[in-house]
Parts: C-alpha cells; structure tokens; sequence
C-alpha cells in the first residue's frame, strides 16, 4: 500500500485539485436536471416546487416573467454546462499531467538504478520479467493512482451528493434507489472476481494457441519434411476451439451480470416511477421531482457497477508497485565507490588477491599476484572457466576482490573512483553490446564530439573499416535490433573501434578477437601498438599464437596462477602452455602429416 | 521489442473502405449467418427499448402528473414498467451473448481459414515471409477484425437504430420541435468524427514513443554490462530522460484532445436541450405560435436530445474502428488468397490424394535413387543459385555437401525436399520425375534432421510420434533405443511423459538433437537429410550423435550438409560447392590429392577443431 501511494507523493497538491474536481464534476451534474425542473415546475405548472439551485439563482430567474425566464434559464443552462465542460477537460488535463508525471518519474528511477545495479544483478537477471517490471507494472500503477484512485472518492461523492440531493425531495425515493445499489455492488463485485480470474485462464489458452501457431510457423521445415500439416491443422484446431470455447464462457458470463444488472437498474426505475406515482396520487410530488430522480438514479448506479472492478484492479496494483520496489530495494553499485583520481599510466600490481561469488562456496580466484609495468602487454591463457575473465572484471571493479590488494601507479583500486576506473582501463567483452545506433554513432557513442576521421582512424586500426564501407549506407547503417545484423567478428572488431578512439592507457581483450581470423587478429594488434607504445594491453585469449607475442604470459589453472613468463620461458617448461603450444603451435604440421598419411 | 508487436505497429494507418475487402470478409464470417441474425435483431430490439422507455415515461408524465391525473391506470403502467425491465434484462443478455459469441466465432474461423491455409503454402512462403508477420496476422489481426464485427456491428446497428426510432417518434410528436434535433446532429457528428480521429493520431504517436521506450529499457538490460564498460551510465540516462519528457508531452497532447471531446459534445447537446425547453416552453406558454407543446411532449424531447448524443460518437467512433482495421482485413485477405507456387496437379491429385484426404493405398514404397538433372535454380530473377547441376546418387549411398555459407548447399537440399521447384531441369526419384508423385508421398519417405533441432510443445512421447502418428509405445522407445535418447529419457522424472517445453527448451541441446533423430528413426526413410550442426555441443554428445548418425544412415541414400571433419571423411561421395556448381567431388582421399578448394576447407576446419578441443 505504502509502496504504491509513494509514487503518488510528489503530486500530492496536484492529486488533491484533481479530487476535488472528481468529486465537483458530478455534484454539478446534480444541478443540471435542476434547470429544467424549475422550468417543468416554477413556470409552466406555476407552483412554487423545492428546488437546490442556490437562492440567489432562483430568485434571479423568479424576477423574469415566464418567456423570458425560460430562456434565461436556457441560456444559464447551457453556460452552466460550459463551465462544468470547462472543469471536466481541467480535470482530464490534470489527471493526465499528474498520471505522466508519475509514469515519468517511475520510468526515470527504474532506468537510471537499473543502469546502475551491479555487474552480478545484471548477470543473472531474468531480463523477460525485469522488462515487464518496467513497462506493464508501471502502466498498472499509472492507471490505478490517476483513474481508480479518484474514481473511488467519485463514487462515494456522487452517492452522498445524490443521497443529499434525493433525501430533499422525498426521503422515501432515496431509500428505494439505496436498497438497489448494495445488490448492484455485490454483483459487481462478484463479477469483476471471476473476471480477473478467467482473464487469466483465457491468457493461459491464448499463449497455448500463440505457441502452437509459433511452433508451426518457426517449425514449417519440419511440418512439412515430416507430412504432418494434416495433424497440424488438426492440433491447431483443438486449441483454436478450447480458446473459443474459454471466451465463450467468459461471455456468458459477461451477458448474465450486463443483463441482470442493467434489469435490475432499470426495476429501479421502475420502483421509484412506480413509487413517485403513488407520492403523486398523494399531491406529495410533482412532474419535476421525478425526472429529477431518474437522473440521479443513472448518475448514482454506474459509478457503483465499476467499484467492484476497482477492488480488483487494487489488489493487482499493489502487486505491481511491489514488483518495481523489488528491483529499487537492489543496492546500487555506485554505493561502494572510491573516491581518488589519481592519473592511471598503466602500471598494475596484483598481490595475493582472492574472489569469491557471495553466494559460492569456494573461492573463484585464489592467491593471484603478478605486476604489470607501464606499456607491457601481457597475455592470460587457461581453459574455459578457469578465472580469466574475472581477473579483468575485478581490475574494472565490476566485481569487489574478496581479499588481497590490487594497486594501480600505486594507489589501491578500490580507494579509485569506478567511474574514473573505466574511462582510463578499456575493455573489450566477449560478447560486445552495439546500441540501435548507426555504426557512426557506436563507434563515438563515448566521445560525442570526435572527428569523422578518428571515427575512420579507429574502424581501420581495428580492420573494420572495409566491412562497414561494404554497407549500402557505410557508417550511417543501424545496428541492433531493427538494423543490419552484423557477424560475430564484425561486431567484435566494431567494439574494439568503439574503444580505440578513446585512447585509454590500458585496454583489455577480453577473448574478444576469438571470432576473427588469426591473421586479423594479428594486424589488429599490431596496428595497435604501432600506434600507442605506452598502452598497457591485457590480453585474454585461446590462440597460442596470440599469446606468444606478449611480454609477460600468465597462465591460469583453476583460479590460480600456474606459471608465468615469456614464451621461450613457458614453451620450455612441461605445463598447461607448453601442452597447449605443443597443440596449438604444430597444428599446420601435424595437418600436413595427416594429410600424407591419409592420401597414401 | 516484441516481433508481433512490432508488426501490428506497420500500421494502421486509417484507410480509405474498400469495398472489395470487406465483402470477401463478410463472405468469410457468413458461415454464422443464424448467430449475425440474431445478434442484429436484439441490437435493433435494444434500440426500440431505448427509444420507447422515455415515451412510455411522459405518458406517466401525462397520466399521472397532469391537471387532470388519472390514478385508475396507476397498476397498469406499474405493469408496463415492469415488463419493460424484464424486456431490457433479456435483450441485453440476447445481444451480449451473440455479439461475444459472434466475436469468438469470427474469430476461430478468420485464424482456421489462415491456419490451413498456410499448411498449404509452401516452404518458399515461410522463407520470404517473416514468422512475426505471419503470428500478427493469426493473433492482433484476426482479433482486431473479429472485434468491429461483432462489436462494432453492434454499435453501428444500435446508433443507427435509435437515431431512427428516435426521429421517428419525434417527427410523429411534433415536428418543428424535432427540427431543432436533426439541424444538431449532423454539426455533432462531424465534430465526432474529427475528434475520433485526431485523437486517434495523436495516441499513435504516444504508442510509438512507447515502443521506443520499451526498446531503451531492453537495451539497458541487455547492453548493461557493456553501458558500464564504457561509462554511458549518464549518457544513456540522458537520452532517456529526453525520451519519457517527449512520452509525457505527447501524452499529454493525445489527453488534452480526448479530455475536450465530451465537454464539446455535451454543451453542444445542452445546447439543443436549451432550445428545446425554450422553444418548447415557449409553445406551452403560447408565446411561439403553431406549436402545440405539452409539458410531457417536452420532457420526451429533452429525454430524446439527450439520448442523441451516444449514437452519434458511436456511429463516429465505429467509422473509425473500420478504417484501421481496413488494414487488417487486407492482410488476412492476403494471406488467405496467396497464390499457392508449388503444388500437385490434378492428375496427380487424382492418384496420390490431398494433403488432407491422402490416397495412401496408392503410394508406391521408394528405393532411394536420386537424380538431378540440369538443374538451374534463382530465388530471385536477377542471381541463378545454382547452375546447370547435375547429380546422381545411388541407393543408399551418403553424400556430403561441402562449401561455404551461401554456395548453395541448403538450396540443393531445399529443391530435393521439393521446398522448392526448380527453374528448370529435373528432378528425378526412383527414375520418376518427382512432379509426377504428390509432395505428401515425397516428405512421407524422407528424414530430416535440423541443423537446429525443432520440437514442439507436449511430451516426448508425442515429440518422437510425430514422425509416425500411429506409432505403438514400442516403436517409440524402440526408435528412441536407436537414437541413444532411451536412457535419458528415462532418467527423466516423467520419463517419456516429460513436457518439453515450447520449441524444447526444456531440454539441453544435445537432448533435443537426440529426440529430433528419434523422431527421423521411427519414420523409416528412404531418403535421409542432415543438416549439421555448427554450434558446439558437449564433446560427448558429439560422440553419441556420430554414433547414432552412422548407423541409421545405413542402407538409406543419405544427404549431408556436412561440418564436422568425421562426418564428411566417411562419407561416400564429397561435394564441394562454390557459387552453385560442383567444384570438386570424389572420395575424401581423392579431393585431399587434388590439394584444391577441399584441401583448404579441410585444413581449416582440422586446426579450429584441435585447437578448441586444446581448452575445453
């Protein structure tokens, strides 16, 4: 409850105009049937009838003689239904600043903590379900705060006002027309329950049905490979009837509450004519009394049919606004920040540092200590999930090290400032992300103001550059979800242009040439350091090849450091890199003696 | 975002009606003509009641509250009122009932008639058109389309139904008064349908943004890592800050046209109320002359220009709904009437049956030699495919189709399961041109198994089924022995009960792999296709697959686009192909000798191989 009313909080002043206006719109309407009342009664039957006008209206009409009065109130009529137009589209207009307002706020809050949620969150989230969160939830919430909300203090507004309104005429109406309404309530209520209920068996059948079309659609190979359309048609046609049939109930259902309901209704009109009538043969009422009630009768029961709703949507309300507290209770990484600036050249020290997942039992990294002089390239080499990746992960401080100390140019990573961490260390993921961007704008999407031609600068240091020229619109083709689909090694390289242009003192390859040839690969790096001599470049990486041209190669077996040095140190000494050398180095070789062996 | 979603937006833009389009609707939606019948005589039934109740209230008005009252028929009316009530509270059930029932109907038929249709529709069809296209048209479309005729049907009987009972009865009371009401309407109705429909764009655009909304938020999840990396935090924040102010003006655009429809239309129906009274009033008073006015004669009229005002933004609001959903009938039209390019003529049909009605009994058993012969075939008119191909491939024998992505090596296959026909040349099976046997016959003797594994939503049991309807629980676990898939399957809680989930994501890759071989099993082909994976599986599924793959190819003439370096070694004849053509072809040892195109394929698939297996 408290969650849901929260995001209401800002717009209270606002909430509380649009209330007021909820509540004044129909109470003005009440006045409405008024005028002609006192036409029916004043001056055409001549009698001197109740009427809740304000006195001063009336004795301003009474000063007219008929004719004239009539249309005075005419007039007054319709300048009265003017304004209370006017307050309606104030009232609309209101209502939507305050339900945007929210939706804005909600959707600003939940992108910018999302944005900033931890690498882990991010690793394990159920994006489906955290989409969702962010689009139908909020919509859910909107809707309940600015329509239902008010829509409550509407109906119990018109029912007092209309209470009121009736009790002045004959006590006796307004009891009938009361008696009516708590049976139209429960019904609705009743209603609206099982409504919201098959909605949701009627969605269940629906997905069942979507599902089938999908498979068979995605499918067709197979259905068709296999001669099965028959027994497709058949399938389809068992969830196409149980669908229908489901909605068939769901209308049945519509049909008896819409009908009983609108019976009932309209007995009360009956009861209450039928009791006016009597009232009359007793001189106790006139003409205008009762189209008078009549009109509050049908101001006063639809409001009541729609509360049986509201209690629903209420309930659905506070599920949604706890699904969106659930992702802002989520502590945001920026929480544990440094604070120091210090100027990053490139010299990097690990000593004795462990990682560990809060939630494993053993440790991911143990004991890893090397150092990284200014300039160097130094290459990672292990089997798949041995802890490569999170050696760089936590030099990003995308994950916190457990124990141990990590310095850079001699000041402790986790005293630096995240931001200014990943500004200055570069890398490059597995899996690059590219925004629904155009190739232009990814690869300055960091630095906004750079050139064209560093834009060209960078695609051609990372071999990109004739691939996009090959584009029917070059660097102005989108990509991401509605654009170009690009291979794996074109977005590889695209992400490696991104991070190029930025000219950082450390850059990472996080394996993130692995779907690039190794000649490229090769011509990549190489350009690379034709280009910056001081750039400290770490290097994750399968390919022996690769790894042999670094200046330090650390080899990682099972979280911890198994040996390290240059190549000529590491291809001599039995281990995991001279096995893999061994592999990996004479593989041409070993092709040729295969083919031999073969061919004879 | 969403495929479906984003093929509903291509949208609707409002239409002009064509008449065309509708009529083959409705052609469509006759099939329920008895439900449409009725549904249109309660509408009409509910109009009459809504017309009559105010009369039937000023005569009360008349009877009872005049000078003269008359309490003797107080039982009477009572009565009346009463059974109008019960008249109301059926009709309403009457006309929800059908109007609901009309709804799902129209709705199961447009989507059936889609559905067959599309099994009809060859595999070319599926190619060009995208899935999402096809599952709009089965679900918002048919929806949309299913909805203006029965609801909107409803509307539009309604209002015009009231609209004349209620000019009718006004015209009989008293006609210059009722002149008041006919000079309003049509000034009503053209702000109506200006209102509809400028509001209707303007929500356009508020859908539109927030569809750009939901797409940010998918990238802030998906690219979030990658956000962090480069520091966009801010940036990325920024922009979406820009986009949910434009999201809150645009709505507040499309809410402030909504927020002033009614308000316009209630004073401008006040306005005639106002008139009314005066005019009336006037009449009654004798200041207007020849118009006779009574006090209840009144009371009906400003009852019935009240009761205008619904029809009118009905009427405007069903105009509307039709020309969006313009866009939708056409579609569904489309694809209802699209041209069938592959199919079985009618001799054929004659001996070999339908795709729904098979002549099994006329099915001749195949052996399983394959012929192509000069075959040319283009997807499109401007690139040939493949040139002049020529092929002859014994029985049981296995091929191995080599080359790169793009060579051709999915079009040899496609032609060969008659996906597609050739442009010209032959195809030959069993030395038969295979035009001269039906698609069915063809794609009842062959085995496919998918690159990517494909299953469908049930159990396993029904998965492994699907290559033999009428398959015994023998023949399955038999089949799935076969396949090396039995001991999984049982290990399962639900052994081969086990749901699989949509498209089998239940199952780990290499599971499914088994099951789709399963399925391929117990089918029994003459004629086998293996599309390889690529991906990597688990070494040891890898192994269990290559063991499974040898021994069912086994005595059937077998068709492999082939990736992995044991599958093509084994096989009986290698093809390489580049830019449709056969470039090389031989044995495994003989294309090694050649040192050409095969060589260098080889070579470079031997050392990715080693070298993942180095770190793995």
């Amino acid at each position: 409850m408290k969650k849901l009313l929260k995001w209401a909080k800002p717009f209270i002043f606002l909430l509380l105009v649009i209330c007021l206006l909820t509540i004044i719109v129909p109470v003005t309407y009440s006045y409405v049937p008024q005028f002609i009342k006192y036409v029916f009664d004043n001056v055409l039957e001549q009698k001197d009838a109740v009427n809740t006008l304000p006195a001063f209206l009336i004795n301003f009409f009474n000063s007219f003689d008929p004719i004239k009065c009539v249309i005075v109130v005419g007039i007054s009529l319709v300048i009265f239904q003017v304004l209370r137009g006017g307050l309606m589209l104030l009232n609309g207009y209101l209502k939507g600043y305050y339900a945007e307002g929210i939706a804005q706020n909600m959707r600003n809050k939940l992108f910018r903590h999302i944005g900033n949620l931890s690498f882990s969150y991010h690793n394990n989230v159920d994006s489906g379900d955290l989409i969702q969160r962010c689009t139908s939830d909020i919509e859910t919430i909107k809707g309940f705060l600015s329509n239902q909300l008010p829509q409550i203090l509407y109906i119990f507004a018109s029912l007092i006002s209309g209470a009121i309104q009736m009790a002045s005429i004959n006590v006796g109406i307004m009891l009938i027309t009361f008696c009516v309404i708590p049976i139209n309530f429960i019904a609705s209520a009743i209603y609206f329950k099982y409504v919201s209920r098959k909605f949701d068996e009627i969605e269940k059948v629906e997905a069942n049905m979507t599902t089938c079309i999908e498979e068979n659609v995605n499918g067709a190979r197979v259905v068709k490979a296999f001669a099965r359309e028959k027994e497709e048609i058949e399938k389809f046609d068992k969830k196409n009837t149980t669908y229908k049939d489901e909605v068939e109930k769901m209308n049945r259902a519509m049909a008896y509450f819409w009908g009983f309901s609108d019976g009932i209704t309209i007995l009360q009109y009956a009861v209450t004519i039928g009791y006016c009538i009597f009232l009359a043969e007793k001189n106790l009422v006139g003409v205008g009394d009762i189209v008078v009630c009549i009109s509050y009768i049908s101001m006063l029961v639809y409001p009541i049919r729609s509360l049986g709703r509201i209690i629903g949507d209420f309930g659905k309300s506070i599920v949604a606004a706890k699904r969106v507290d659930e992702i802002l209770s989520k502590d945001d990484e920026y929480v544990i920040n440094g604070t120091l600036k210090p100027e990053i050249k490139g010299n990097i020290s690990f000593k004795n540092v462990s990682f560990k997942f809060d939630d494993a039992e053993s440790e991911l990294l143990n004991n890893i200590s090397f150092d990284i002089k200014a300039g160097e390239t130094i290459a990672i080499v292990g089997k798949t999930g041995c802890g490569k990746s999170t050696i760089v992960h936590i030099l990003e401080r995308m994950l916190e090290y457990t124990s141990g100390s990590i310095l850079i140019d001699g000041v402790e990573l986790k005293d630096i400032d995240k931001k200014w961490l990943r500004k200055h260390i570069g890398i490059v993921l597995q899996d690059p992300f590219l925004y629904n961007k155009t190739i232009m704008e990814n690869v300055r999407i960091s630095s906004p103001n750079k050139s064209v031609d560093d834009v060209y600068r960078a695609s051609q240091m990372a071999h990109v550059h004739n691939d996009i020229l090959n584009f029917d619109k070059k660097y102005e083709t989108l990509v991401g979800e509605k654009g170009v689909t690009l291979s794996g090694g074109q977005k590889q390289r695209l992400a490696i242009a991104r991070m190029l242009i930025l000219n950082k003192p450390v850059l990472i390859f996080d394996d993130s040439l692995s779907a690039v040839d190794t000649e490229t690969d090769q011509s990549i790096r190489n350009s690379i350091k034709k280009y910056s001599k001081e750039t400290t470049t770490i290097i994750i990486t399968h390919r022996i090849t690769t790894a042999k041209e670094a200046d330090k190669i650390i080899v990682l077996e099972n979280g911890c450091i198994s040996d390290m040095g240059t190549h000529a140190d590491l291809a001599n000494r039995d281990g995991l890199y001279a096995s893999l050398w061994k592999i990996q180095g004479a593989l041409e070789e070993e092709f040729l003696n295969l083919v031999e062996k073969e061919v004879k | 975002m969403d495929e479906e979603l984003e093929y509903e937006e291509l949208d609707d833009k409002p239409q002009k009606l064509s008449s065309s389009v509708w009529k083959k609707i409705i052609k469509l939606v006759l099939k329920r003509k008895r439900h449409i019948i009725i549904m249109i005589i309660s509408v009409i039934m509910l109009a009459a009641l809504d017309v009559l109740t105010p009369l039937l209230n000023s005569e009360v008005i008349k009877v009872f509250f005049s000078e003269n009252p008359d309490f003797s028929k107080k039982w009477f009316f009572i009565g009346l009122y009463v059974l109008g009530a019960l008249l109301y509270m059926i009709t309403i059930y009457l006309f929800l009932r059908q109007a609901g029932h009309v709804e799902v109907e129209v709705g199961y038929e447009i989507r059936k008639e889609a559905f067959e249709k599309l099994q009809e529709l060859p595999f070319s069809y599926y190619d060009k058109t995208p899935s999402g296209w096809i599952m709009a048209r089965l679900t918002s479309d048919s929806r949309k389309l299913s909805e203006i005729i029965s609801w909107g049907m409803v509307d539009l009987f309604w209002s015009i139904f009231t609209m004349l009972g209620v000019l009718v009865m006004i015209y009989i009371t008293n006609w210059r008064l009722a002149l008041i009401i006919t000079f309003i309407t049509p000034i009503m109705f053209i702000v109506c349908v200006y209102f509809t429909k400028t509001i209707l764009i303007a929500y356009r655009s508020v859908r539109k943004t927030n569809s750009k909304i939901t797409g940010s938020f998918n990238e802030s999840i998906l690219g979030a890592k990658t956000t962090k990396t480069l520091c966009l935090e801010d940036s990325r924040y920024n922009e979406f800050k820009t986009l949910t102010h434009t999201m809150k003006n645009e709505s507040l655009k499309a809410i402030f046209r909504s927020s002033l429809f009614w308000p316009i239309v209630l004073v401008m129906g006040y306005i005639g109320v106002a008139l009314t009274l005066g005019i009336g009033s006037g009449g009654i008073l004798g200041y207007i002359g020849g118009i006779a006015v009574t006090v209840e004669v009144l009371y009906l009229f400003i009852n019935y220009t009240t009761l205008f005002f619904d029809p009118v933004m009905a009427i405007a609001r069903v105009l509307s709904d039709l020309q969006q959903a313009q866009a939708s009938a056409e579609r569904i039209i489309d694809l209802i009437e699209t041209k069938v390019d592959i199919y079985d003529t009618d001799e054929v049909k004659a001996i070999y049956g339908t795709f729904l009605n098979p002549k099994r009994e006329n099915w001749e058993p195949l052996e399983g030699y394959v012929e192509f012969r000069n075959v040319t075939f283009s997807y499109t008119q401007k690139e040939v495919v493949l040139k002049n191909f020529n092929l002859t491939v014994k029985k049981g024998e296995t091929v191995a189709l080599v080359g790169t992505t793009g060579a051709g090596k999915s079009t040899i296959i496609n032609l060969l399961c008659r996906f597609y026909e050739p442009t010209s040349g032959e195809i030959y099976i069993d030395s038969k041109n295979y035009k001269e046997r039906s698609i069915n016959h063809l794609h009842e003797n062959l085995g496919y198994v998918l690159q990517t594994p494909h299953l469908f939503n049930g159990t396993i049991k029904e998965n492994i089924a699907y290559g033999k309807i009428d398959a015994s629980m023998d023949e399955i676990i038999e089949a799935a022995k076969k396949a090396q898939a039995h001991e999984f399957i049982i290990s399962l809680k639900d052994g081969y009960d086990t749901l699989v989930g949509e498209g089998g994501s239940k199952l780990s890759l290499g599971q499914r792999q088994l099951i789709s071989f399963a399925r391929a099993i117990i089918k029994d082909p003459k004629i086998l296709i293996l599309d390889e994976a690529t991906s990597s599986i688990d070494t040891e599924t890898e192994k269990l697959i290559q063991g499974v793959m040898n021994n069912f190819m086994k005595g059937r003439t077998t068709f492999i686009v082939a990736h992995r370096l044991s599958t093509i070694i084994d096989a009986d004849k290698i093809l390489v192909i580049k830019d449709g053509e056969i470039k090389e072809s031989g044995t495994h040892k003989e294309l090694l000798k050649q040192e050409g195109i095969y060589y260098n394929l080889y070579k470079k698939q031997f050392i990715k191989e080693q070298m993942d297996n180095s770190i793995k």
